[in-house]
């Protein structure tokens, strides 16, 4: 199982990883992406619901999620 | 009415450097009405002869340096002063005393549950390069050291600068030049002798697990943690309980290896892909004793010392591996007033209640 379905996310946008006891200071997008990647979404479902919340065009948002999902394997939470 | 069971626990220096005395006496203060705790101190300031709500009674003992026979003569001091059923020893100069001798013990009427000596050096410092070979998990490149000339020899030849400068029972100092490095193991020999041990420094997440095994070494309770805050030498100062299966699984082999009687701490870094070093958990140290955390297990329902006295009195324990993950310890500075007598009672009857 891949290390983001673990970590907890709090109202305050904190992502807790249990594993190794690590915080994460999540802003908004971040805290949407993560949730969406826990419920086993693709890349390209994830970018289609950051489009339209963010009000972005499709082409920005997946973007942003691939770019995100780079920065997620540099530090360690995504395979 | 049913008379209460005396337990003696050592390591109540509460200070900036805490033994786990003072935490072994809350956690079973709160879990249990049928006990009656002695506190067994080396230093006449020690704050735990002074809190009267967890000890009895406080006792100064002589130095474990001072042999059995001083140190056997005082507990037997205790035990016709004030009884004397268990002993929770938590320091580690005293444990190779309390571990040779724990048959002794056990025919004066006083209930231990140690490791025996092979299984107590099986996780020495100097030895645990080997263990750790045998439970599968990484360890950092050691030397063991008998003087000040092979220190710098073994920082020039086999473990690079930044290193740590570690004593055989306690202290560990990372330093990052050789001038350093001789100061430091000055400092640790002067006060705890050779050998020194010089570890390689690995970069990573620190990660600690306390557990209690019953006699057979079956893993009966665990609760692991992150220290997020450290004191400067190392001790935690506010930490947060995590589950990690690798740790998990590394906690069970060294029970089996070991068939471990008692209470232990292992310290490890989890090592992930930020740094050079190999991936992995990197077994740094085993206590062999409580930490002085252990109130953190407790609070979040792993309450340790108390099993510990059900495993010495009755053989079990209720298993408890599971507990919360995201509580968070903070630990605090307090003061607290007592009166002089206590410690004009300690200095002239070597007890805190003048008996």
């Amino acid at each position: 199982m891949s290390k983001i379905n673990y970590l907890n996310i709090s109202t305050g946008g904190i992502a807790f990883d249990p594993k190794t006891g690590e915080s994460f200071q999540l802003n908004e997008s971040a805290a949407l992406i993560i949730s969406l990647m826990q419920k086993g979404m693709s890349t390209e479902e994830i970018a289609k619901r950051l489009a339209k919340q963010f009000k972005l065009t499709y082409e920005h948002a997946l973007t942003e999620v691939m770019e995100f999902e780079v920065q997620l394997e540099v530090i360690g939470i995504a395979a | 009415m049913k008379k209460k069971v005396s337990v003696g626990i050592s390591g109540i220096n509460a200070t900036d450097n805490p033994g786990p005395g003072v935490a072994v006496a809350r956690s079973l203060i709160e879990a249990r009405k049928d006990l009656c705790l002695l506190g067994l101190s080396y230093d006449v300031h020690d704050p735990g002869n002074y809190i009267e709500d967890l000890f009895k009674n406080t006792f100064l003992m002589p130095y474990p340096t001072h042999g059995w026979k001083t140190l056997l003569a005082a507990i037997q001091n205790v035990k016709a002063k004030s009884g004397l059923d268990v002993l929770i020893p938590c320091l580690d100069a005293e444990l190779p005393l309390m571990i040779r001798h724990q048959s002794q013990l056990e025919k004066l009427g006083i209930q231990t549950l140690l490791p025996n000596e092979k299984q107590f050096e099986l996780r020495s410092k100097d030895r645990l390069p080997l263990l750790s070979k045998e439970i599968r998990c990484l360890h950092p490149k050691t030397a063991v050291v008998n003087s000040l000339d092979e220190l710098v020899h073994a920082l020039k030849t086999e473990i690079p600068l930044p290193a740590v400068v570690k004593g055989k029972y306690y202290k560990a100092y990372m330093v990052h030049n050789l001038d350093s490095a001789i100061l430091k193991g000055s400092e640790i020999a002067a006060e705890w002798g050779f050998p020194l041990l010089v570890q390689q420094v690995v970069f990573g997440h620190e990660i600690n697990t306390i557990g209690l095994s019953d006699e057979k070494g079956n893993l009966v309770g665990r609760v692991s943690i992150k220290k997020q805050l450290t004191t400067h030498l190392g001790k935690v100062w506010t930490a947060v309980t995590i589950q990690d299966d690798q740790l998990d699984e590394l906690c069970r082999r060294f029970c089996k290896a070991t068939r471990w009687r008692g209470p232990f701490e292992l310290e490890c870094i989890l090592v992930g892909n930020q740094t050079g070093s190999k991936n992995g958990i990197y077994l740094i140290e085993i206590n062999p004793r409580f930490p002085a955390w252990v109130y953190f297990a407790t609070a979040v329902g792993v309450n340790l010392p108390s099993m510990l006295v059900d495993l010495i009195q009755r053989g079990k324990c209720t298993k408890k591996l599971d507990y919360p993950l995201g509580k968070y310890l903070v630990r605090q500075t307090s003061e607290f007033v007592s009166d002089l007598s206590n410690f004009h009672n300690l200095l002239s009857t070597g007890n805190r209640e003048g008996l």
